[in-house]
């Protein structure tokens, strides 16, 4: 046994080369398969190290009305909530220096979301702030910059934040927003949030918190990702929502109950004080009335007063006239009988009377009349009294009717405000008793997309990671399989003497197992060390295009893997070393001791066709009697090289099914280029509004309005949540979304109401055909039965396509369309016409289909990675079998090279002559590899496939031609370096013996 | 045929070796295969040369042949002096000048007696056709036999039409019946002879076997890497008179 172990270090020595082709495509594989296989767990691992430094929230609670201190201690009460912490977010739209983006503010709550600074400070007052980093880095922004606020949206900026200006303090990164691409959507500006902005709390004027930060007692200890994890959370989701949620949604109930009645009792309140002015200005209409009544009774005696005084008046002259009269005859006796200065007896008397005796008369009557004068005078002073008196109550009652105007007036207008106020109190009533509970959403980090993504990336790796590994442990069998081979054969002799000596067949062949062992162990420990430190980090690291904020990588040597890796490897290459050695073995040690005959030529099934093989040189003819004689070594580099081939078209098929997805989808499918959707409860007229744009701006060519919604289809084989898509009108849809047959690409499916058109993916998911129906939920009791009348090709989500008709039947109401998806022209700015459409009041959000191509593009430059992998992957397999095949057929056709080479072959005629085989074989590779590559593509494609996604199956022609020529490449330059290996073969030495 | 005759109008000093030191290896370990040889041998001759095991034979043979270069001292060939000549050059003058006959036949396996044949002439400018060859040496039936369904004697057959077809200046044979037995190996030896003689080439031969000595024009006995001494024959003797 001694010399035997001896033996065994020489022969490594000897066959080194060998050895470290075992030992290298052992090492490949496992490394291969234990790296990319750890890198799943070891990004979850990264990623769980990550959200605990930062304190990422487990739990994240929004309500309809806000939420308030009450809810977080309500919250942070349960035994199964560690911490719970009220945050303030909002989207505002702030310049820069002349640029303006959308940010969105974030508030620092303590010990939860904890951003990281990673450049200047935290800010330390209210008008100060952080940016993230990649935005910073995007925008090539400064500490010291000033961001002021131009607009929040629908709302004033003061509502919302309390300062407009803010001086940028310092970077950070946040494990809540790790993408540097898609921090979210946002119903302010273009509707794609550009930049995150961390502000202290007082810098949010809001009442109420925005959202409620919980982690979950016990999670960080978990880790994420983990089904432990999600059981965790998910019961701490539970317990608040069993007993804080409700009590919480109460209690903001009854508050804003309680506001709202307040409001409703302060507008009665004021009705009551309106209908009291009301009721004083008729009281004083109904004084004011009386007053003129009274008046007016004076008026009237007075009156009286006056006709009286003038009766008397007349009274009186009656009676001055009376005597007047007598006056009168007085004075016409006076006159006539002046001359005589008597009245002739006779006239008058008997006697003459004279003159003076009746002036005296006379006077006596004159006088008589004095107190009929005096009482007129009286009177018309009485009537005079009176008329001054009448006019005075005149105005008194002049005056109470304006009284009474004005009286009236107030009336009118407290009767307008009353009724005012008494709609208010209707509106304000309705308002009480519409008044909803706030409904609250309980989310875990599955809401942050990129957790998602991450975790996505993470998977899709790992499904990788089961497929090609099978390749290499495929080309390691078969490498050992040569290797031993070739090792038995040239140690005939040696294996005859031991036996001879009495070496037990299993001693002999122990030292084979060991050969492989070593080198199978050895292989397995450097390659899975390496590939599961390497990887994934190299992997991870990848990922930072997509994911800034992505740092430490946590690498263990994951020993399930390494396990599972080297059990394969060794039983692989010991079952094929057994199978190379037994039959030398098995031979007595006498046979052993004679020379191996050599292998007999054959005829090869061309030499049957003897145009083709006459027209072979010798060159030819030895190549293909070769390749026939050979098989182990034929079809060890033939699967090689096909395996290279098949590893980089897979590699660059992935690329092109990845990027034709987006270009298939949105380039020939998906043709419209935005989609807005609508905010229903805008009035009709808003509606028309922006009816009216989409109609007559000339960036939109047409648009189409469509019901869009998200619904649970079922079958017995799967449960989908798909798109349920109605067009208003069918017959405009082609020009907006093409449905067509996979098959037959130029014919449209109609849609029409006799079923539904489902996409590709979701019928083979629910495993149904055109024809075939399945269930969709039309609420949590109810599912109706939908036939499917076509099966449209679809590469991203699902979709259900359905007309209005049918949309009634199902629903028993009309669909509310509640999007439109617009054909833009070309060539115009999406920004501004996004602004423009946000500036409607009836759109809430438009999406470009660019944006989501844009996405694509991240996406692709993670596949890039692992074409990068795969391409040094199908290099090193490349590398080794053609080394190895290159290395045995020089050792074992040593002297027939050395025969050429006696013959007076050049060198260049030599390595023609050995190398025909490697190029026929690399040829052969290619092509099988071709074949095998549209396999591997297909089928890691159906792996790595996520629900939502069907990839494009074809790859294109330059991904064959690029992987051609490297693999050809490949194997010329292993080939080139075997050339001075040939050169330097030893004439003489190789002519002397016979092996 | 008169041997005086043919010497006539054949070259005089065809082949000539002075003072080839052919050494392996370094320091300590240094042999000298070839230790100062010198000789000289007309244009026709056969020469055979003999020597203990080590001696330096197949040296003296391989750098002849273009297969090994000397370490110091001339090869004359054709008044070339091939010590010279190195890579390329070296390989073009195995190619156009030489037949290389081996103990282990070195056929490729992988090719029938006439295309072994064929690989040989298919390099060579003034080539003789593998058919003629191969029924010169009596494998006119076995021409699409490969190596492996052929006896030693007449893989060895095929070997030398390979060596011939190339219609060489000189056919160099290592122990070319080491591997075979009585009367196979005196077939070939008649074969090599009567190449000679008819020919125009000068053939050499290693041999153990001294009996086969008469068979010569000149005997080359090497000891220890030096030329021992050189006895000439003035009438050899027939391959298949000759018994050992
Ligand atoms: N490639 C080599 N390296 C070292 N020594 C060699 C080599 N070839 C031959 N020798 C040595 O040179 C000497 C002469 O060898 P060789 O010419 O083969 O003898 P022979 O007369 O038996 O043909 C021997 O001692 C041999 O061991
Ligand atoms: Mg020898």
């Amino acid at each position: 046994m001694k010399a035997i172990h001896k033996e065994f270090y020489v022969d490594i020595r000897k066959t080194i080369g060998r050895f470290i082709s075992i030992f290298l495509i052992v090492a490949l594989g496992v490394g291969f398969y234990a790296g990319i296989r750890s890198t799943e767990p070891d990004m979850r691992l990264t990623g769980d190290h990550m959200y605990d430094a930062s304190d990422l929230m487990d739990l994240r609670i929004i309500s309809t009305l806000g939420l308030e201190a009450f809810d977080v201690e309500k919250i942070a009460e349960l035994d199964c909530i560690e911490k719970a912490a009220g945050a303030y977010s909002g989207d505002v739209i702030g310049q820069i220096g002349d640029n303006e983006h959308v940010i969105r503010f974030l508030s620092m709550p303590d010990g939860i979301n904890e951003v990281t600074v990673t450049d200047g400070r935290k800010p330390e007052n209210s008008a100060e702030c952080m940016l993230d980093r990649s935005f910073m880095e995007q925008q090539e922004l400064k500490i010291g910059d000033k961001l002021e606020i131009v607009s929040a949206g629908n709302r004033e900026i003061g509502d919302l934040l309390t300062n407009t200006e803010y001086t940028v303090v310092g970077s950070f990164t946040s494990t809540q927003y790790m993408s540097a691409s898609t921090k979210g959507t946002s119903t302010v500006g273009d509707g794609k949030v550009a930049g995150l902005a961390a502000v202290p709390e007082d810098a949010f004027a809001l009442e109420v918190y925005t959202e409620i930060y919980a982690s979950v007692s016990g999670a960080k200890e978990e880790t994420c990702y983990t089904d432990a994890y999600d059981e965790l959370v998910e019961a701490a989701a539970d317990e608040i929502r069993d007993k804080v949620q409700d009590v919480c949604i109460q209690a903001r109930y009854d508050e804003m109950y309680q506001a709202a009645s307040d409001v409703i009792d302060e507008i009665v309140a004021g009705e009551k004080e309106v209908e009291n002015g009301i009721a004083d200005a008729n009281q004083v209409i109904v004084d004011l009335k009386k007053q003129i009544q009274t008046a007016e009774k004076g008026i009237r005696k007075l009156e009286d007063g006056i006709s009286e005084a003038e009766a008397g008046k007349k009274q009186a002259q009656a009676a001055i006239d009376e005597i007047q009269g007598t006056v009168d005859v007085y004075d016409r006796y006076i006159e006539r009988f002046s001359d005589l200065g008597y009245v002739p007896a006779g006239q008058l008397t008997n006697r003459d009377v004279p003159l003076e005796q009746l002036e005296t008369e006379k006077q006596q009557y004159v006088t008589a009349q004095a107190p009929y004068k005096g009482t007129i005078e009286q009177l018309d002073k009485t009537i005079a009294d009176c008329r001054r008196q009448i006019a005075e109550i005149e105005e008194q009652i002049a005056k109470a009717e304006a009284g009474i105007q004005t009286a009236n007036e107030e009336i009118a207008k407290a009767e307008d405000t009353l009724k005012d106020l008494q709609l208010k109190e209707g509106d304000a009533r309705a308002a009480r008793d519409e008044l909803e509970s706030p409904v609250w959403y309980l989310t875990d980090r599955n809401s942050i997309q990129t957790y998602l993504d991450y975790d996505q990336d993470a998977e899709r790796i790992s499904r990788i990671g089961i497929v090609f590994p099978v390749i290499f442990f495929l080309v390691a069998m078969l490498v050992s399989l040569t290797t031993m081979t070739r090792m038995v054969s040239e140690q005939r002799t040696q294996i005859g003497t031991l036996k001879a000596l009495g070496y037990s067949k299993f001693s002999i062949a122990l030292k084979y197992i060991r050969y492989a062992l070593l080198a199978t162990v050895l292989g397995s420990i450097v390659g899975s060390i390496i590939g599961s430190k390497l990887l994934p980090v190299v992997i991870v690291n990848a990922y930072h295009i997509l994911y800034p904020s992505l740092s430490h990588v946590v690498t263990p040597v994951n020993l399930t893997y390494t396990l599972t890796a080297m059990g394969i490897a060794i039983g692989l290459v010991l079952a094929a070393t057994v199978f190379a050695s037994y039959r030398t073995l098995a031979a007595n040690a006498a046979a052993l001791m004679r020379p191996e005959s050599p292998k007999a030529g054959k005829k090869v099934l061309l030499e049957r066709i003897p145009f083709l093989w006459n027209h072979l040189g010798f060159y030819g003819k030895s190549t293909y009697r070769n390749l026939v004689r050979y098989k182990k070594r034929f079809f060890m580099t033939l699967f090689g090289v096909s395996g290279s081939m098949a590893l980089l078209l897979v590699g660059f098929g992935l690329k092109d099914s990845t990027s034709e997805i987006s270009d298939q989808q949105y380039g020939e499918l998906h043709t419209y280029n935005a989609s807005v959707v609508m905010n229903l409860s805008a009035s009709d007229a808003r509606m028309e509004e922006a009816r009216t744009f989409l109609n007559e701006d000339n960036r939109i060519n047409g648009y189409m309005e469509m019901q869009e919604g998200t619904v649970t289809a079922s079958s017995p084989a799967k449960e989908l949540t798909v798109y349920l898509e109605v067009p208003k009108e069918s017959g405009g849809l082609p020009q907006y979304i093409k449905l067509r047959d996979r098959a037959d690409k130029e014919a449209d499916l109609p849609l029409t109401d006799d079923g539904v058109i489902i996409t590709d993916k979701m019928a083979r998911l629910l495993d149904v055909q055109a024809g075939d129906t399945f269930l969709l939920e039309i609420n949590e009791t109810e599912q109706k039965e939908l036939k499917v009348a076509g099966i449209a090709e679809n590469y991203i989500y699902h979709y259900i396509y359905m007309t209005p008709a049918v949309y009634e039947e199902i629903y028993g109401k009309k669909p509310e369309y509640n999007k439109m998806l617009l054909d833009t022209a070309e060539g115009i700015e999406e920004d501004s016409l996004t602004s423009d459409l946000l500036n409607l009041k009836a759109v809430n959000s438009v999406l470009f289909n660019s944006y989501i191509q844009d996405k694509f593009q991240d996406v692709l430059k993670s596949i890039d990675i692992i074409v990068l992998v795969l391409l040094i992957s199908a290099g090193g397999l490349a590398f080794v079998v053609i080394y190895n095949l290159n290395n045995i057929n020089i050792a074992e056709r040593k002297r027939e090279l050395a025969t050429l080479k006696v013959l007076g072959f050049y060198d260049a005629e030599v390595t023609r002559y050995v190398y025909r085989e490697n190029i026929l074989i690399t040829i052969l590779g290619i092509g099988v590899g071709c074949v095998l590559g549209i396999f591997l593509h297909q089928f890691v494609i159906q792996t790595a496939e996520i629900d939502l996604i069907r990839f494009y199956k074809q790859i294109r022609g330059v991904s064959f031609l690029y992987s051609a020529l490297l693999t050809a490449a490949f194997s010329i330059v292993i080939n080139i370096g075997m050339y001075f290996k040939l050169k330097k073969i030893d004439l003489a030495a190789s002519m002397k013996s016979i092996e | 045929m008169d041997s005086n005759e043919k010497k006539q109008n054949y070259k005089k000093d065809f082949v000539v070796f002075q003072d080839v030191v052919k050494l392996y290896g370094s320091g300590d370990a240094t042999v000298r295969a070839a230790d100062g040889m010198s000789f000289s041998i007309d244009e026709g001759d056969f020469v055979v040369i003999v020597g203990p095991s080590g001696a330096g034979k197949t040296t003296a043979l391989n750098i002849l042949g273009g297969m090994d270069t000397l370490t110091s001292g001339h090869v004359l060939v054709d008044g070339e002096d091939i010590g010279q000549y190195k890579g390329k050059r070296l390989t073009q003058y195995r190619r156009d000048e030489i037949g290389f006959v081996f103990q282990f036949y070195n056929l490729v396996q992988n090719l029938n007696a006439l295309e072994n044949v064929e690989l040989a002439s298919q390099i060579c400018k003034d080539t003789m056709n593998a058919r003629e060859v191969l029924r010169e040496v009596g494998l006119s039936d076995r021409l699409y036999n490969f190596p492996a369904q052929l006896s030693g004697g007449e893989q060895q057959r095929v070997a030398i039409a390979r060596a011939l077809a190339k219609n060489p200046k000189l056919l160099l044979c290592d122990e070319p019946t080491g591997a075979l037995d009585y009367q196979t190996g005196k077939a070939i030896l008649k074969l090599l002879q009567d190449t000679c003689r008819q020919k125009k080439i000068t053939v050499f031969v290693i041999t153990h076997n001294s009996a086969i000595a008469p068979m010569a024009h000149k005997v080359i006995h090497i000891k220890n890497g030096k030329v021992d001494k050189i006895k000439e024959n003035a009438f050899p003797v027939k391959a298949d008179i000759l018994e050992w």
